[in-house]
């Protein structure tokens, strides 16, 4: 499929409501501005991206993190115009992955016939195809790339696969979770039979928990091999929002209070005492498009809070269906910050600004992607009770609420100065580092980073050194 | 061949029995036992979890692996190494990476670290009947620059492992060392209590 495919597939999509972050693509200022910024991260081991939705707090001037999503979200695109060097770093993976699990003889030949699949939101909700058909048309050239002499065809979850050595398959998450299979001892990943060598979206790991195909094996992990998942140490860290906070203490971007409870009755009660402090966001696990988000606030009464929870379990079953209490739990609860105003012709306008990182053995290649504006002016009286006075995945669709991550004038009134757009980067690749880190380490569990977070001189390093 | 020490106090017997022999018999370790060997090693202990140590793993009958890490030696330990079934490059995290700091930080344990497992993975391959020999002659730049090991990485230690061979085929000077006896100092004079240099009483009578 060539670039003119590619826009007609993307004209196709832009009559039903796509989100278009492709339009907002410029090689020539992204080469200007000297994006993607190149960064060591000598920890980082394998391949993966992440996005980071970040603002600038009014109320302290730091930058604040709402939730750092993984290979699930979209935005690759919004840089050059197309999701290549996205595409690419799938496509290596998927070959180291098949190399490692012993599918590929030593000449690079495959001894068997092998499956990926790229799994995009559920159908109702799904706003990004112009983003994601043509990466999975990327990620499966460059497998030609990689593989020669191995034909690969692209299926629809809903195809039976043929007899080609590679099948490229695309789908909606359910669709492409009721064809795959874990193999009982060894814990590897099949679709419809099929070895897998790359998982294209997380979200897959939650279906198939819903589904009762994969359980926890405790704390957050789940019990298979998840090497095949693109950016898989992080696999548990991008539906763990209370994580994803703790996580940015050190980076430079300031970490949000924070709640995790395991039960209706619990996140009633935390919610209760963090609104001493002000509003509150809600948000529950392993849902994705902003599924489920509420905000309350000090004023409310405990009856309304309760009734706001049940809106958010109602949300989650209208969208999951049945066993959705299976994944949605803990559920998060998080300081709501206000981000700086973005002055429109009816007011100031809440926004974030999505930085992605993407990543292979050794480094880190950051930018940004987009400002996604809310479609209302904030009122501080009323935001709670309006979703379109604050951000969330339904906000940006329009192009007036969609800007540049390179627009430089919009940035300057948001405050995003130049400095400030690098110290965002550079956070964000600290984050992914140490996310990577934290994950390849079981890094929740050791005492001595307890100890070191309580007293810096814990481990007397210097003493030792020669 | 015997080569065991004579104990005061009984060990566990792969400790008893491990030495570092440069004889190997031209068989090639099962997959099963290298695997406990690294799972063991895997096991080992380290500060804060770091879990700094890597393996490369050169096999005589697997790919080219094995032919570039035995280029890495040095030309002494080459001269018996050439009948060493498997080589082994372990490698270690030069700075450890603080959760605290989000940055990576010195790390002066590194190297104890890695001996740890190393350790771990001799003593499995011990129990398994297998020996090694760790040999700290070899070039560790060339060895970064031609398996591109990241410059996170040092490479700390080559180790030599496979089954117990004939010392007659070793050369003569390497024959007389490998059947002479070991030797290692007296516990009196590597454990001190109350000061340093002065032998604890721990081994003075029993009780």
């Amino acid at each position: 499929m060539n670039l003119d495919r590619h826009r007609f597939i993307r004209n196709i999509f832009s009559g039903i409501n796509d989100i278009e972050e492709w339009r907002l693509g410029d090689a020539a200022l992204a080469a200007a501005k000297g994006y993607p910024r190149e960064y060591p991260a000598d920890l980082i081991d394998d391949y993966g991206i992440i996005f980071a939705d970040l603002v600038l707090d009014s109320a302290t001037g730091r930058l604040a993190c709402h939730e750092v999503n993984g290979p699930n979200a979209v935005g690759s695109d919004a840089l050059t115009g197309d999701s290549r060097p996205r595409a690419d770093n799938e496509a290596r993976q998927a070959v180291r992955r098949a190399r490692e699990l012993g599918y590929l003889h030593a000449d690079g030949t495959l001894k068997v016939p092998v499956a990926t699949v790229h799994a995009h939101q559920h159908w109702k909700f799904f706003r990004t195809g112009g983003e994601f058909y043509p990466r999975v048309d990327l990620f499966a050239q460059a497998l030609e790339g990689l593989l020669p002499g191995h034909a690969v065809s692209t299926h629809a979850a809903t195809d039976t696969l043929g007899d080609e050595p590679v099948a490229v398959v695309m789908g909606d998450v359910p669709s492409i979770a009721a064809h795959i299979e874990i193999d009982p001892v060894t814990r590897r990943f099949t679709y419809r039979g099929r070895p897998l060598i790359f998982i294209g979206n997380p979200n897959l790991l939650s279906e198939l928990i819903r589904t009762g195909k994969l359980r926890r094996d405790g704390g957050r992990g789940v019990d298979a091999d998840l090497r095949v998942l693109h950016a898989w140490r992080l696999a548990g860290t991008f539906h763990d929002k209370g994580l994803q906070q703790r996580l940015l203490s050190g980076t430079g971007i300031r970490p949000l209070r924070h709640f995790s409870a395991q039960s209706t009755d619990e996140t009633l009660a935390l919610t209760r005492d963090m609104l001493a402090d002000g509003p509150v966001v809600l948000k529950p696990s392993d849902t994705s498009g902003g599924t489920g988000v509420h905000v309350v606030v000090p004023e409310m009464s405990d009856d309304a809070i309760a009734g706001c929870i049940d809106t958010l379990l109602a949300d989650c079953l209208a969208k999951y269906g049945e066993n959705v209490e299976a994944s949605i739990f803990p559920l998060g609860g998080f300081e709501f910050v206000r981000s700086t105003g973005y002055p429109m012709a009816d007011g100031g306008h809440l926004w974030d600004l999505r930085f992605a990182v993407l990543f292979e053995p050794g480094r880190a290649q950051a930018f940004p992607v987009s400002l996604r504006f809310a479609p209302r002016p904030f009122d501080p009286g009323t935001f709670h009770l309006d979703r379109g006075q604050w951000i969330s995945n339904v906000s940006g669709r329009r192009d007036t609420l969609l800007k540049s991550g390179m627009d430089d004038e919009v940035l300057r009134q948001v405050g995003m100065t130049g400095e400030r757009m690098e110290e965002a980067m550079q956070a964000c690749v600290r984050w992914t580092v140490k996310a990577w880190d934290h994950s390849a380490r079981g890094g929740g569990s050791v005492y001595e980073d307890a100890c070191e977070a309580r007293d810096e001189s814990f481990y007397p390093v210097e003493k030792f050194m020669a | 061949m015997n080569k065991r020490l004579d104990t005061r106090y009984p060990v566990l017997p792969a400790i008893l029995e491990r030495w570092s022999p440069r004889s190997f018999a031209d068989r090639a370790p099962e997959a099963h036992k290298l695997r406990s060997m690294f799972e063991a090693a895997r096991l080992a202990p380290s500060a804060h979890n770091t879990q700094p140590t890597r393996f490369l793993l050169g096999r005589k009958d697997g790919g080219g692996a094995y032919r570039r890490l035995f280029d890495c030696l040095d030309p002494h330990n080459r001269e018996w190494a050439h009948c060493v079934p498997v080589l082994v490059l372990a490698s270690v995290m030069r700075r450890r990476f603080s959760q605290v700091k989000a940055d990576f930080v010195p790390y002066p344990h590194c190297m104890h670290d890695l001996g740890l497992a190393v350790m771990s993975l001799i003593l499995q391959g011990q129990h398994l009947g297998l020996h090694c020999h760790p040999m700290a002659a070899f070039d560790p730049e060339k060895a970064q620059r031609d398996f591109a090991i990241p410059t996170l990485f040092a490479p700390g230690i080559m180790i030599a492992v496979g089954y117990l061979g004939d010392p007659g085929a070793l050369p003569p000077d390497l024959r007389d060392k490998e059947t002479g006896p070991r030797t290692r100092q007296p516990l009196e004079e590597i454990v001190f209590e109350e000061a340093w240099g002065q032998s604890s009483p721990l081994f003075a009578g029993e009780g």
